[in-house]
């Protein structure tokens, strides 16, 4: 029988460092094994915008999400708001919520298929209670009555990545992590697995289990195993991305807002307290000024806004665990964050590491269980971000010209082929989008089935316009009486702050207008 | 209003079970608002009839059809079920149980299973069925419906019928008939195809009479009348894994008391079925015929009877596997035309209801057009592989060394995938499943540890806690476990009071 792994080393850099400490501290709790992050704590800047999944991750570390969000500035995000993908200059929401309510077993937007036959200007956020409290600028907590609309409520947030590490690495130094506030300049191997590791000041550090979440590059895994990176420029068109941060204050909707452009799409998050703009483009057909000159009139900045850009290999390690080392955050791959964000695709991998967690041996079989559910995730997550390019009917510029050269991978293509003859979806459980994200990407992207399912017809259709027609008006009726997101926050705000108080600790930023 | 292609005339050929299946949904879901229903059967044919043990997903079916529970029992002489009882799998002598619950509570994120296998370090030798409501009731012959309320241990077990199949094709008959299905009595002679695609256009009956369709369904049986004999699909062979080719069904009379599960007792070259009925024993020998000659299946069958047999021993063949295309133009192999696996875990009327499921979630127009076809035939295919794998993995994992099937069985190739699950498993105890899966942890689990597929060691999360947690734990478990399965009603009363069948019907 082999032995517990005794020492795992975590080798930082990638914003999504701390957070794995954490998790990993807490499933080890009261275990002999001794856990070392290495980081020097320089890349945690921006705000991270997280999915709903995210929430399944809080609630293991059993971290107060009261506490979090105010600790972090905040806000809600029900989804994203996507604009100029069409050259119709039509817009639609891209939710967490259900599109709908199933009618004899149907999906929703069977019905609604049929309906638009005859009214082109209906749009299924009508009928989504989140697309419609998004695009009201309103919030509400999801109800605990079942039967009320807003039970099934889910939301990300978007925080900002500095305060959000620093609560994760305090989390994790209580629960016995030794940080070490230093970078790691190299790493040794012996026969496959990664031996010891170099910091910046020469000390060696050895381990028995390492935890690669260096960042582009992978210093453990791609630069010492020599575990090969598979690009997906072939599928993705961007590699490179600008940002500027503004601490203007901006309306704080409880959104992301994506807005495709000349070379290629922006988006726009905001916490309580700032917001971050990012261009992502392709280098070959823009230049970098060319988009930062862009951007920065787009968004109004002032002349001293410092327009930092980045590369992004869009792509994924060949093995995201080999040997004694996992590879997590952009080591492990890394694309354009568009829906899919890459705070939530590290928290979804180390809460996979921490379900199968090894013994010091690290048998491969366990490694290669990890590794083919790992590559699921990023392959449905790599083919949710090729819809809107394939979907896109833009040709406006080089950018889209260039697009329109990308290639699309079975399952994507048989995902359409299905969609487009009755409006059917193929659907994995391990898919980290789901159903109804979908559809609402497909139909909100105009891909517009030849029929609908021959089963519309059975149900009588003056009910079902009955039936319709009260959704909507329920859905108008809820969302008025919900307050607006920044009523919702300074509220929530000042709840947190009353409680913070009583405890004692330090104050936390909170909404303005 | 209708659309130009929506289908009018829906034939289903064949009135087995998987024939009235499909009719009663098909006349529940479209009701009487698209296409015409009618079914085709013959009573010179007759049915297979086997497959009269179920799993907990029937319920699904019975509930969408509005089916009333208690009705539905006494119609067709059905008894409760918890699980399959194995005999002499693992290694002669074995016993175990596959419950339709799971071991134990998950503990502090991590199964409970893990917890139970640092107990066998620790000396704790319970078997892990001891940790599981619905094993423990099971031996016991208890049997109560489960209680809603998610915090009750009541709550964790779900529980299926054995009844008898031909009753149940009947019931349903009657509830397709009276929801508008027309029903044709005849012997199909010709089936007759179009000129332009190959589609098929009629079937003519002995009569003369011509039945023209947009869809067939065809639910013929083991030939596949219209799949292979009119439209030559093919058919790929799982007996390399699988290589039972026999089945001899006799029936007998009840001496004992109702269990409350299926048994699956292994032989020299197969298993034996026993499936309890209100009036009688349903009672089968699965053998392979390289191994043993049907005079010796039919002798074993009879010996083990417990008591005397009701009717002539039946010989029925088959040929493991499945059609390449469940669907092929217009035409959906249901049930036996589709493919067959031995009901070992009493998959066959499952995968019936997965195809009428699927196919209504696929429903066609007369343009049948050939991505809703290509998703359907990968998600059928990939359910016959699953069930497929989970059946192996029962000849796979056996220590026998008393004959040649059994060394033969121990020593084969196995798919791929199943050999990583079980490498998996035999390391660390992870039961790889894939969520949409027909069998969870609980399923792979009970055969793993019936069959001493052990984890060489637990989740190393255990040794987060304490052994005299671990300890404590289990003693708990077990404790609550054997309290609960003794205060609940016996099998035969639970039966007595809520469906016992009229005598008329014996």
């Amino acid at each position: 029988m082999s032995e517990l792994i005794k020492h795992v080393v975590i080798v930082g850099g990638d914003a999504c460092a701390p957070a794995v400490a954490a998790c990993i501290a807490n499933s080890l709790r009261g275990t002999d094994t001794k856990i070392t992050l290495l980081d020097d704590m320089s890349r945690h800047g921006g705000i991270a915008s997280t999915l709903p999944l995210s929430t399944d991750f809080y609630k293991l570390l059993r971290f107060k999400e009261q506490t979090l969000i105010a600790a972090t500035g905040a806000t809600f995000k029900l989804g994203t708001e996507h604009s100029g993908w069409l050259q119709d200059g039509s817009s639609f929401v891209q939710s967490y919520g259900e599109l709908g309510v199933p009618i004899r077993l149907l999906p929703f937007h069977q019905y609604f298929l049929k309906k638009r036959l005859t009214d082109s200007s209906l749009s299924i956020d009508e009928y989504s209670l989140a697309s419609a409290t998004a695009l009201a600028g309103r919030f509400a907590m999801p109800a605990d009555d079942p039967s009320s609309l807003q039970r099934p409520i889910q939301y990300g947030l978007h925080v900002n990545h500095t305060r959000f590490s620093a609560a994760m690495l305090s989390y994790a130094t209580a629960a016995g992590v030794e940080h070490i506030a230093s970078a790691v300049k190299s790493a040794t191997s012996d026969s496959g697995f990664i031996a010891s590791v170099t910091l910046d000041d020469g000390r060696a550090v050895e381990g028995d289990f390492f935890v690669d979440c260096s960042g582009e590059g992978g210093l453990l895994i791609g630069k010492t195993l020599g575990v090969g990176y598979q690009s997906w420029s072939e599928f993705l068109p961007c590699d490179r991305c600008v940002r500027i941060t503004s601490s203007k204050s901006q309306d704080i909707t409880p959104l992301t807002r994506v807005v495709a452009k000349q070379h290629g799409w922006s988006r726009r998050v905001q916490t309580v307290d700032r917001a971050e703009f990012e261009y992502f483009y392709n280098s070959s057909t823009s230049s970098d000024a060319q988009v930062a000159k862009q951007l920065a009139e787009d968004i109004g900045a002032n002349d001293d806004a410092q327009p930092e850009h980045r590369a992004i290999e869009a792509g994924r390690r060949e093995s995201f665990w080999h040997g004694n080392c996992v590879a997590i955050g952009r080591s492990a791959g890394n694309f354009e964050s568009l829906e899919v964000s890459a705070t939530s695709r590290a928290h979804s991998a180390v809460l996979r590491l921490v379900g199968l967690w090894p013994n010091a041996d690290c048998d491969p079989v366990i490694a290669s269980e990890y590794n083919r559910l790992t590559s699921l995730e990023y392959e449905f997550a790599r083919d949710f971000v090729g819809l809107f390019f394939t979907l896109s009917d833009r040709d406006d510029s080089d950018f889209w010209i260039h697009s329109k050269t990308l290639g699309k991978s079975d399952a994507l293509q048989n995902r359409l082929d299905l969609f487009r003859s009755h409006g059917r979806l193929s659907w994995d459980m391990q898919d980290i989008f789901s159903r109804d994200n979908w559809v609402s990407a497909l139909l909100g992207l105009k891909c517009m089935p030849r029929v609908c399912d021959p089963l519309v017809d059975v149900a009588d259709p003056k009910l079902v316009d009955q039936f319709m027609g009260e959704l909507r008006q329920s859905i108008t009726d809820t969302v008025s009486k919900m307050p607006t997101h920044i009523d919702f926050l300074r509220e929530y705000y000042a709840a947190s702050g009353k409680a913070a108080n009583a405890a004692d600790t330090t104050s936390s930023p909170a909404p303005s207008r | 209003m209708m659309s130009e292609q929506a289908l009018q005339d829906i034939v289903i050929v064949g009135g087995g079970t998987a024939g009235w299946m499909t009719a009663a949904m098909m006349s529940q879901v479209l009701d009487g608002q698209l296409g015409r229903i009618r079914l085709i059967e013959s009573e010179q044919i007759g049915t297979v009839g086997v497959g009269e043990a179920t799993i907990p997903t029937i319920h699904a079916f019975n509930q969408k059809l509005g089916i009333d529970e208690a009705e539905m029992m006494r119609v067709t002489n059905a008894t409760f079920k918890l699980g399959i009882e194995f005999v002499n799998w693992g290694e002669l002598g074995d016993c175990y149980l596959h419950p339709f619950g799971p071991f134990g509570q998950d503990l502090n994120g991590v199964a409970f299973h893990h917890y139970w296998r640092r107990g066998q370090d620790l000396g704790i030798d319970n078997p892990i069925g001891d940790y599981c409501l619905a094993n423990v009731a099971a031996k016991q012959e208890k049997f109560a419906h489960p209680n809603r309320d998610p915090k009750s241990i009541l709550s964790t077990y779900a529980y299926a019928f054995h009844f008898d199949a031909s009753r149940y094709a009947r019931y349903l008959r009657h509830y397709a008939e009276e929801r508008g299905v027309i029903r044709t009595e005849g012997k199909i002679v010709d089936v007759k195809l179009r000129q332009d695609d190959g589609f098929i256009e009629s079937v003519r009956l002995e009569s003369g009479e011509a039945i023209a369709g947009d869809l067939f369904i065809d639910c013929s049986g083991f030939r596949g009348l219209l799949i292979e004999e009119a439209l030559n699909t093919g058919y790929e062979d799982w007996t390399q894994w699988l290589p039972c080719d026999r089945a001899v069904a006799v029936p007998s009379e009840n001496v004992s008391p109702l269990t409350p599960y299926t048994r699956a007792t292994a032989g020299n070259a197969g298993w034996q079925w026993r499936i309890p009925l209100q009036h009688r024993m349903g009672n089968g020998h699965v053998y392979c015929s390289s191994y043993l000659s049907e005079d010796e299946a039919i002798t074993t069958a009879l010996a083990n009877l417990e008591g005397p047999a009701l009717a002539e021993p039946r010989v029925l063949q088959f040929t493991t596997g499945k059609r390449k295309k469940m669907w092929n133009r217009n035409c959906i192999a249901i049930g036996l035309s589709g493919g067959f696996l031995e009901p070992l875990e009493s998959t066959s009327i499952w995968l019936i209801q997965a195809a009428i499921a699927l196919l209504m979630q696929r429903f066609p127009d007369r343009n049948f057009d050939i991505e809703d076809i290509d998703d359907y035939n990968r998600n059928m295919q990939g359910r016959f592989e699953e069930v497929r794998d989970f059946l192996i993995l029962h000849y796979k994992a056996t220590e026998r060394t008393d004959t040649d099937f059994w060394n033969d069985c121990r020593t084969m190739s196995i798919p791929e995938t199943l050999q990583q699950r079980i490498d998996m498993f035999r390391k660390r105890g992870h039961a790889i499943f894939h969520p949409a899966e027909l069998f969870v942890e609980a399923n792979w689990l009970a055969i793993y540890l019936g069959q001493h597929v052990i984890p060489e060691a637990c989740d190393p999360r255990v040794h987060c806690f304490d052994d005299e947690y671990t300890r404590k734990r289990l003693q708990q478990m077990q404790m609550m476990v054997a309290k609960t399965a003794q205060e609940m009603p016996m099998h035969g009363s639970t039966i007595e009071s809520f469906c016992r069948a009229k005598p008329a019907h014996v």
